[in-house]
């Protein structure tokens, strides 16, 4: 049998759900065939797939905001406003606080990373002078 | 330049340094192990694409399937965590190239390996490159002189042709590429040694003594060493003729050595069955051919009007009790523009490089033969030819006619002509006058013990006596003047050399 991935079952069991007046029953046979199948211990995965096709259906983008200082409340609604209009969606943003980047801030919006941290742009300082002449 | 100036240029650039926002797309380890990394997001990522790892290692895409991306990872990756991002560097694999290279050791990635300061290079060349197509080809028609009689005489090389050198184990396959790119000195021709799956000990071994010969001074040596990840072994030969094609694209003219080819299909076979490729024969993947195939095929001799210059490949294969007819041998045998076939019985026998001459060939590489070469060369192939035939036919009787007999002693010595010591090039004109001395007789009265102390008496002589007539025929020349003055010069040798 060719190989199923978590993100093909999930999509599937997506589907049954949204055309399905049972979903517990639909839950049901899932987890007894995941269980038949041996997948279980993709079941982590399939969350994590369903999750995103989940947001993706509501219109949710996720993103990440790290900051060498605390963020406060305030600067948290700053920026989630900032994504919001940028990206045109509603947005979930999740806070972090990280020393280690000095200075500066890191956003995440979905897959794709801007990094304005005092950390990176030493570190290509660093590079740039490293191959200066 | 003075510290003052070096510190105000270095301000100048730091001052000048924007400070801007790095954009990149993440995604995330799911497994990693023996080398390779399956990746969940990355979905713009494309093949052969480098990728960074959290630890600041870089990988590099090869599986692109719809839900995850698999790529091998380009050094350590004992430290990469599931779950830990992967950012995408928009930049194919590449390696820096340079003309400071020359007379470094450096690793596929073009990181130095020999302990000295860090390479400089502003530009980068694509290690996957299609091969130039017909059009931007001409014919191959310089020759690469290897030093060694037996293949300079019988299985000669031209500039744009891929020789294979083929043999089992210690029969002394490295010892002939060592002993070609030695050679090369005043040639003009850089030289690449792409060392795949070697012991460091024995890379160590050829970079000293390509040191003490000053072959380093225009050869590059990349190394990929056993020790090495499977990953660094696949790419090394394509890093070495990207840093070959860097000198191509400059008009100049490149030998790259591959050591070897073997150990490289093995490196491929592991990356491949990780990334759980099917195997195929010999559980190899599908795309073994391809993989040597579009690396050979990148030599080649340009044209003018493309720029010229050219590549030169020797690709190396270890066979296992000789059989040439195994998978990785057959293919690369077929790729090639002939073999150097070399043979552990010959080398047991003493007849060292242990070349077998029937089953050696050369395709293309007659054309690129100087003259005097090519007149004395052809003789020498027959003859050999016969006296194998004779020598098994001779085992049987005792009574053999004196034309026989003759024959016999005469391929006696031509074998011994072409026996040589490692690391003993010898030029074109040398060769020419050896074996034209055996092969018109004028060895026949040596006893078969002294004809190579005859040989080295008579090229010192003629070093010493016409030099104006060696660099003669080291130029091409063999009208039948010259070829005159070289069978006296000869005659006058053996006057003197008799006494």
């Amino acid at each position: 049998m060719k190989r199923v991935s978590p993100g093909q079952l999930a999509r599937q069991l997506f589907k049954a759900l949204e055309s399905s007046q049972e979903q517990d029953l639909v839950i049901q046979v899932f987890a007894e065939q995941l269980v038949r199948h041996r997948l279980r211990r993709h079941l982590p995965q399939i969350l994590r797939a369903l999750e995103t096709l989940l947001d993706e259906k509501e219109g949710l983008v996720k993103a990440k905001f790290t900051s060498p200082v605390e963020v406060t409340n305030h600067l948290k609604k700053q920026v989630e406003q900032a994504v919001s209009q940028a990206v045109g969606k509603r947005v979930e943003l999740e806070t972090h606080q990280d020393q280690d980047l000095l200075g500066g801030a890191v956003l995440k919006i979905g897959d794709t990373v801007y990094d304005a941290s005092i950390r990176t742009q030493l570190a290509k300082l660093k590079l740039s002078v490293e191959n200066y002449g | 330049m003075d510290k003052e100036k070096i510190l105000d240029s270095l301000k100048q650039h730091i001052s000048s340094f924007a400070a801007t926002v790095d954009k990149a797309e993440v995604g995330t380890v799911i497994e990693v192990g023996d080398g390779v990394a399956k990746l969940s997001g990355l979905t713009q990522a494309v093949a052969d694409e480098m990728i960074e790892f959290a630890n600041g290692a870089y990988g590099v895409v090869l599986n692109l399937e719809s839900e995850q991306v698999g790529a091998m990872v380009l050094g350590d990756f004992s430290t990469i965590r599931e779950g830990e991002t992967v950012k995408r560097t928009n930049r194919i694999l590449s390696v820096p190239v340079s003309d400071a290279l020359i007379g470094r050791v450096v690793n596929p990635l073009g990181m130095p390996l020999d302990g000295k300061a860090a390479i400089s290079s502003k530009e980068f060349y694509p290690v996957e490159r299609i091969a130039p197509g017909v059009i931007q080809r001409q014919k191959v028609d310089q020759p690469v002189q290897t030093g060694i009689k037996a293949i300079d005489a019988m299985i000669p090389i031209g500039r744009g042709q891929r020789e294979l050198i083929i043999g089992d184990r210690q029969t002394g396959k490295t010892a002939i590429a060592i002993d070609a790119i030695i050679n090369q000195k005043g040639k003009d021709l850089i030289c690449i040694y792409v060392a795949i799956g070697q012991k460091e000990s024995k890379t160590a071994r050829i970079v000293a003594k390509l040191q003490e010969t000053g072959a380093m001074d225009y050869t590059i040596v990349v190394n990929a060493p056993a020790s090495s990840p499977a990953s660094l072994q696949y790419i090394a030969p394509y890093a070495g003729v990207a840093i070959a094609e860097f000198f191509m694209d400059q008009g100049k003219d490149v030998l790259v050595v591959y050591d070897d080819l073997s150990k490289h299909a093995w490196a491929y076979r592991q990356i491949s069955l990780i990334l759980r490729r099917p195997p195929g024969r010999e559980a190899y993947p599908g795309d073994i051919f391809y993989a040597h195939s579009r690396l050979l095929e990148r030599a080649n001799r340009r044209a003018k009007e493309f720029g010229g210059g050219s590549i030169t490949a020797l690709p190396i294969i270890e066979t296992q009790a000789g059989d040439v007819s195994a998978y990785i041998p057959t293919n690369v045998i077929s790729i090639t523009d002939g073999q150097i076939y070399l043979e552990s019985d010959l080398f047991y026998q003493g007849i060292r490089p242990a070349l077998n001459v029937g089953l050696s060939v050369s395709r293309v590489g007659s054309a690129a033969q100087l003259k005097p070469m090519k007149k004395v060369a052809g003789k020498l192939r027959l003859d050999l030819a016969q006296y194998r035939e004779l020598a098994a036919f001779a085992q049987f009787g005792s009574d053999l006619d004196e034309a026989t007999k003759k024959q016999l002693e005469r391929g006696k010595r031509t074998i011994e002509i072409l026996k040589q010591d490692q690391y003993q090039p010898a030029s074109v004109a040398h060769q020419v006058l050896a074996i034209y001395a055996v092969s018109n007789g004028f060895m026949d009265d040596v006893e078969v013990d002294s004809v190579r102390r005859f040989e080295n008496e008579m090229t010192e002589y003629v070093d010493q006596s016409a030099r104006e007539l060696v660099e003669k025929v080291e130029s091409g020349d063999w009208s039948d003047e010259t070829a005159d003055k070289v069978k006296k010069l000869i005659e006058d040798f053996k006057q003197v050399w008799s006494k």
